[in-house]
């Protein structure tokens, strides 16, 4: 205390200086119009700058919430679009096709979102003449849902690696869940807590993903190996089918977790190993595990409803 | 005591003489012989710098209510109240000046007592002129009347000072 007296009196004069100082700035501000001007130009600019400033970091650091706000927003226009293709398709007494479900995803291509406007447009017209053969939009919104979810922890260095996300129970996720990425498939719900839930990803050794190709009614399973962490090995796919270097890989219409149609990889190598009658596909996977930052989580409602007509078989068998 | 009345009489005087005569006078439009400011300038530099500081705040306060310019005279003599403590020194230094209880033209002589107000004037000036325009684009501007400013400050004043000083030597003669 003494000591801090003793430095204002030491500072005295500077002290002096700025009280006569704000005195007369002051008296000169309140008195003097021009100088009021000046005055209130200057904190107006200071002002407009500071702010101008602050609205650039403030951008910078809001970035996440923006991305959250635009993945909750994918999120409901997924849900909403896969609605609509799958009425079009039930409409035009198709099932579900798997190309189309690409339009969803960012690394489709415009022939394909071209196909699927075409598809639309002519169920439109069959919709005018029949109604009767478009189920109710409340039962195509009950196949699958999708729900935006923020990755807070990821590992991709072990054999058995997992995710976690900031969504729970309390958000709606249950086990067996399917997770997408912007650029396709990513894995399945292992744990649920309250808040959080953990992934079983495609680079997890005990993963095992139903998928098929492109345009082709063959399906087999995916599964990881080990190794490079964007190869995965897709097998059973019979040899008389056509694979060719480049083909797309899509989740197939069996899977439990996943919609038809979502993008796995593309066809990197393939042969066909000796005394079998199966491929042995090495698949280029299109996510980049490393850097997964905002996913979607795939609520298939009717996925009860299926495991227990399945058990039903299974034990009638 | 006679000290005391001395700059007393030297600070109502050339207040006196600002107010009544040189308010009148705006020398090409553009500069105003604020000549009362040498009388801050010439007071004892052995005065505490607290109590000039507040002298030259009261000074230019009011020669400010005479000009319903409020706070304008004030904030220059301030500024010059506050560096002359540190100039003053800086410039004994250099001098070798051996009587640093007061600074007066009679000992100093005319080119050393010259090299140390003119700095001070210019100060004084140059915030004025500045608080007038509050704009750095025009500071060669400022700078010019701030220059010139001096000039007829210290011209003026010196001629005061010798009038009235040269005429008690002569008397005293």
């Amino acid at each position: 205390m003494w000591s801090i007296l003793n430095y204002l009196y030491r500072i005295r004069l500077h002290i002096l200086f700025v009280l006569y100082l704000i005195i007369a700035l002051w008296m000169l501000l309140d008195t003097n119009p021009y100088h009021q001007s000046r005055w209130r130009s200057a904190i107006v600019e200071i002002q407009g700058n500071t702010l101008n400033r602050l609205n650039t970091w403030r951008s910078y650091w809001g970035l996440r919430e923006a991305n959250e706000e635009l993945i909750e927003q994918l999120a409901i226009a997924r849900t909403r679009l896969y609605q609509e293709q799958f009425i079009d398709s039930t409409a035009s007494g198709k099932l579900p096709q798997i190309k189309s479900f690409d339009s969803l995803f960012t690394g489709s291509n415009s022939n394909n979102k071209l196909d699927t406007l075409q598809t639309q447009a002519s169920t439109k017209r069959e919709s005018d003449t029949n109604t009767t053969l478009i189920p109710k939009a409340s039962d195509a919104s009950s196949e699958y849902k999708f729900i935006a979810a923020r990755v807070v922890g990821n590992s991709t260095i072990h054999r058995h690696n997992y995710m976690i996300l900031n969504r729970g129970a309390t958000d709606g996720v249950k086990p067996r869940m399917g997770v997408t990425g912007p650029k396709g498939a990513i894995g399945i719900v292992d744990q649920v807590s309250d808040h959080f839930c953990s992934i079983i990803t495609l680079i997890h050794s005990k993963a095992r993903l139903s998928a098929g190709l492109a345009k082709k009614d063959a399906v087999g399973t995916l599964f990881w190996e080990g190794g490079m962490i964007n190869r995965a090995t897709l097998i059973d796919i019979p040899m008389h089918v056509p694979v060719k270097k480049g083909d797309t890989v899509y989740t197939s219409a069996y899977s439990l977790t996943f919609p038809p149609g979502v993008p796995v990889g593309r066809v990197h190598t393939h042969r066909i190993p000796d005394g079998e009658s199966v491929y042995r596909i090495g698949v280029e996977l299109f996510t980049d595990f490393r850097s997964v930052q905002y996913v979607h989580l795939i609520d298939y409602k009717k996925r009860e409803e299926r495991l227990r007509l399945e058990d039903k078989i299974a034990n009638d068998d | 005591m006679i000290d005391l009345m001395r700059y007393t009489a030297w600070l109502a005087v050339l207040m006196l003489l600002q107010i009544i005569l040189l308010d009148q006078m705006a020398l090409l439009g553009l500069i105003s012989p604020y000549i009362y400011v040498f009388a801050l300038v010439i007071l004892p530099v052995g005065l505490p710098a607290w109590l000039y500081m507040t002298i030259a705040f009261g000074y230019g306060l009011t020669y400010d209510a005479f000009t319903a310019n409020w706070g304008y005279h004030a904030l220059a003599c301030t500024l010059l109240a506050y560096i002359r403590p540190a100039w003053v020194r800086w410039f004994l230094l250099k001098s070798r000046y051996d009587d640093p209880g007061s600074i007066r033209l009679n000992s100093l002589g005319w080119a050393r007592f010259l090299t140390y107000a003119s700095p001070l004037i210019g100060v004084h000036q140059f915030s004025l002129y500045f608080l007038e325009s509050l704009s750095f684009t025009e500071i060669h501007w400022i700078l010019l009347r701030s220059l010139a400013g001096v000039f007829i400050v210290l011209l003026c004043s010196l001629g005061l000072y010798a009038t009235l000083y040269g005429s008690a030597t002569r008397q005293n003669n």
